[in-house]
């Protein structure tokens, strides 16, 4: 960890000289070394490749309803049945897969950037603007995110993909804000900032050019881990019926089927598919995320 | 310390006041008012619009406003536009099974995790600890929801040991021992579903805390001294690792009644969560308003609560 530590230093130096050792070079080969990470790098990647080709691998219509064949047992043409609505279950979970992640990755890219925004924006100036964002901030997290969420689609009374992720993002900033902001604080103390603003560097310049650079370890890693957490919400919103509005498939509304105690009882195969595919999503996503922060961040490491 | 704890509680003040205003501001966010659901057809507009002057509905906002607080710290959250009865009736009627959910929750993530956590701290890298990171692993990925259906499916439907609905059973005159016994048979799935995560959570933030105090000077210290390891490891160790976990308590209340939400709907659970669902469904914006204040209120107060529990145990935390 320390020699990590050094090297990153000497690195941030030297950039050119030592090619071999450049602090993403030694991330990447300590992330390589991580068996659970690169694991789920491949399921991650076969999920993904499973929602791009989604049409080669089955000939039906996920959104098509037969309605004279719903809640059919799996066969040969229907590999694990339909649902209620006649529509196959197999080209459902294959299309959700696209869906969910699509989801899961806007939803987190939304929060990142709105709350990497924010937090550079108060751990830079501090003061006044940081008072107010952080206690803005605080006053958000009294409101738990499963019951703003709803409470704002209860009042916007239409729902799409886009406002659905628009509000997952506007309600989980304060988090990352928090966390990004606190790696500004201790940047911001360091030598090569104030070297950066002595020679008349611009604000606009030394956060883009010189802490952003030297965030993106934290960055990087909170993503990942909230990515995990957005498919889990968006799953458990569409479940309720607050997410993504049929006929659209994602994993999360296919399980509302389980609602109905006949499906829940005696067509298994309707729902704890798309079970099955969440935890495997949100577990090879983990991983990943625990690879990338040991590989990235030896300092958030616990024991 | 005193000092502290009050100033802490002087802060809470703006932070109420602030979130009531949210509060405020949702439901005039909020399309329709309570006279919108109004079907009655003796009651011509006319008679709808005194009504409304008559609620101060064409006050300015800040006015109407005062009036809601005034009433609100009275308890009166106002009417449910679906149901008819007051807000707070409701409430009264609800918030002790979310509270015996949540709190049978904790009890069970408490009792699993802690124990688990020293094992796996004093033999890492043994089976028991494999299987412990293992459930780690796939209780932070399940969600709660979907590890409820699966136990309804297991224990409910496959082996019928379990009730999978409601609080107790319908129509049984149970008193007595009899009576706790059916209340633990009915809430022992939603709770260890709904506390799924957090009791991974712990498992895994348990052991850790535990193999950096092992690593701690003053345990050296005490093993040189020729303590019995059965004192280090619960008098010195566990007590050091306990005070960041008993501190998390706090702020985990409310993302446990959060959660409940959906917990509650899929095991048919007559609390908070259910009566939420249902007024977000049908736009019954006076409860969804009532229990936005409330929970965010406990959130406030379960972390105050923390703070100051957490100043109280750790004579290492500065408080001025």
């Amino acid at each position: 960890m320390e020699t990590q530590i050094d090297t990153r230093h000497s690195a941030s130096k030297s950039l050119n000289k030592s090619k071999e050792n450049t602090p993403w070079r030694i991330a990447f080969r300590k992330f390589k070394r991580n068996r659970m990470a690169v694991l789920g790098v491949w399921v991650l990647l076969i999920i993904v490749m499973i929602g791009i080709f989604a049409p080669y691998l089955t000939p039906h219509d996920p959104e098509y309803a037969d309605l004279l064949n719903t809640n059919g047992k799996p066969d040969k043409v229907h590999w694990l049945g339909t649902d209620s609505s006649g529509r196959d279950i197999f080209a459902r979970l294959l299309y959700g897969s696209r869906i969910s992640l699509i989801i899961g990755f806007s939803a987190m890219l939304f929060t990142i950037v709105i709350g990497t925004i924010l937090g550079s924006v108060a751990g830079y100036y501090g003061g006044k603007i940081d008072n107010i964002i952080m206690r803005l901030a605080d006053i958000q997290l009294n409101f738990p995110f499963l019951l703003l969420v709803m409470t704002v689609v209860a009042i916007l009374k239409e729902i799409n993909i886009l406002i659905f992720v628009s509000v997952m993002a506007f309600v989980s900033w304060p988090g990352i804000t928090r966390i990004i902001r606190a790696t500004f604080l201790s940047l911001r103390e360091q030598e090569f900032i104030l070297s950066a603003r002595s020679i008349g560097g611009s604000d606009f310049r030394i956060i883009f050019r010189h802490m952003l650079p030297n965030a993106m370890g934290p960055i990087i890693v909170n993503a990942t881990l909230f990515m995990a957490g957005m498919i889990i919400s968006e799953s458990a919103l569409s479940f309720i019926g607050f997410g993504v509005p049929q006929p659209t498939p994602t994993w999360g509304n296919m399980l509302t089927e389980a609602l109905s105690l006949r499906v829940l009882q005696y067509e298994p195969w309707a729902w704890i598919p798309p079970g099955i595919m969440i935890v495997i999503t949100v577990l090879a996503i983990n991983f990943i995320g625990d690879g990338l922060r040991d590989a990235l961040d030896p300092r958030m490491r616990k024991s | 310390m005193y000092k502290y704890i009050l100033r802490r509680i002087l802060i809470m003040i703006p932070m109420l006041v602030l979130i009531s205003i949210i509060v405020f501001t949702f439901s005039k966010l909020a399309p329709g008012d309570p006279f919108t659901g109004e079907f009655d057809p003796r009651i011509t507009k006319d008679i709808l619009d005194k009504k409304r002057a008559m609620f101060n509905l064409y006050d300015p906002p800040y006015k109407q406003y005062l009036s809601w607080l005034k009433n609100v710290l009275q308890g009166n959250f106002g009417v449910s536009m679906r149901f008819g009865f007051p807000v707070s009736d409701l409430l009264a009627e609800r918030i002790p099974n979310t509270l015996f959910l949540a709190i049978t929750s904790l009890i069970i993530t408490l009792i699993v995790s802690i124990p688990i956590g020293i094992i796996s701290a004093r033999r890492p890298y043994s089976l028991i600890d494999y299987s412990a990171t293992t459930f780690g692993f796939l209780g932070l990925a399940t969600p709660n929801f979907y590890a409820g259906l699966i136990a309804i499916y297991l224990f409910s439907i496959q082996f019928g040991w379990l009730p999978a609905q409601g609080t107790i059973t319908a129509g049984a005159d149970y008193t007595g021992l009899a009576l706790f016994w059916d209340k633990f048979k009915h809430v022992i799935m939603p709770a260890s579903t709904l506390g799924l995560a957090q009791t991974a959570g712990y498992m895994r933030y348990m052991r850790s805390e535990m193999m950096e105090v092992m690593g701690k000077d003053f345990i050296r210290t005490a093993r040189s001294k020729g303590m019995p390891e059965r004192v280090i490891l619960y008098k010195h160790t566990l007590r050091n690792a306990l005070i960041p976990i008993i501190t998390l308590l706090g702020f985990e209340f409310g993302a446990l009644v959060a959660g409940a939400v959906i917990t509650e709907n899929v095991f048919s659970w007559p609390g908070v969560g259910t009566l939420f669902l249902n007024a977000v469904i049908n736009r019954d914006y006076p409860i969804i308003m009532a229990i936005n204040l409330i929970i965010a209120t406990m959130v406030l107060v379960g972390n105050l609560l923390a703070d100051i529990f957490y100043v109280i145990v750790d004579p290492r935390i500065r408080y001025d």
